[in-house]
């Protein structure tokens, strides 16, 4: 599996806010429960527009759903 | 069943698509290399050939996407298919413009070796390289639906 740089906490927050389902929040952004899939595993590093959408949805801060690990 | 619960409705197209490019392309390298003097094939022949292959592909699509729509349609496409499609696009234009190439490197070749010895030399037929441009199309297709679900699967 291709891991990307970035990591997010996309689980946790959708579990924060009343168990939302993948798909739901999929709806809510737009795109395909797949791609929600694929987030969450880290085999999928989303656009900047989609992050920002993302972290609308759940009220918070860009930097508290998405974080960048730098390569050693 | 868990391994078709985690495949979406486009990576089923997409297979199917797969399945039926290929199966057109065994159809008609097989009825090629099956007649006598395949090499003299007239462009009548392989007119009916190729009609046969496409109306063939047409009814078996509409088969097999028949089948597949009664698990849902492919979602409307989103910014990962769009990526995923542009990077197959890619691969599949370098493949196609890679055995363009040798298909006409081998078209020279053989009419350059068929002046200098004076012999017919097979590669330099026509029909020939009709069937290696239809092969071309082929592999480039395969490519770019292989790519696609390679990166459905591994991530982008």
């Amino acid at each position: 599996m291709a891991k990307t740089q970035i990591r997010n906490r996309v689980r946790q927050w959708r579990f924060a806010h009343g168990e939302m389902t993948q798909a739901q929040l999929a709806e809510k952004v737009g795109v395909t429960r797949q791609t929600i899939l694929a987030l969450e595993a880290n085999r999928y590093s989303p656009s900047l527009e989609l992050a920002f959408r993302i972290a609308s949805v759940f009220e918070r801060p860009l930097e508290e759903v998405f974080s960048y690990e730098a390569e050693d | 069943m868990a391994i078709l619960d985690s495949v979406s409705n486009r990576e089923l197209h997409i297979w199917g698509e797969l399945a039926i490019d290929l199966g057109a392309a065994a159809y008609y390298f097989s009825h090629v290399f099956n007649l006598d003097g395949s090499i003299a094939l007239t462009f009548a022949e392989i007119g009916d050939l190729v009609g046969r292959v496409i109306v063939g592909a047409i009814v078996l699509g509409i088969i097999l996407f028949s089948l597949l729509s009664w698990r849902g349609k492919p979602e409307p496409r989103d910014e990962r298919d769009h990526h995923i499609a542009s990077r197959a696009r890619a691969m599949g234009y370098w493949t196609l413009c890679v055995c363009v190439v040798v298909v006409i490197w081998q078209v020279g070749a053989g009419t350059i070796l068929s002046s200098v010895t004076q012999q017919h030399y097979a590669p330099a037929d026509p029909m020939i390289t009709i069937h290696l441009l239809f092969a071309a199309l082929v592999i480039a297709g395969a490519i770019k639906s292989g790519t696609q679900l390679f990166f459905y699967r591994r991530g982008i």
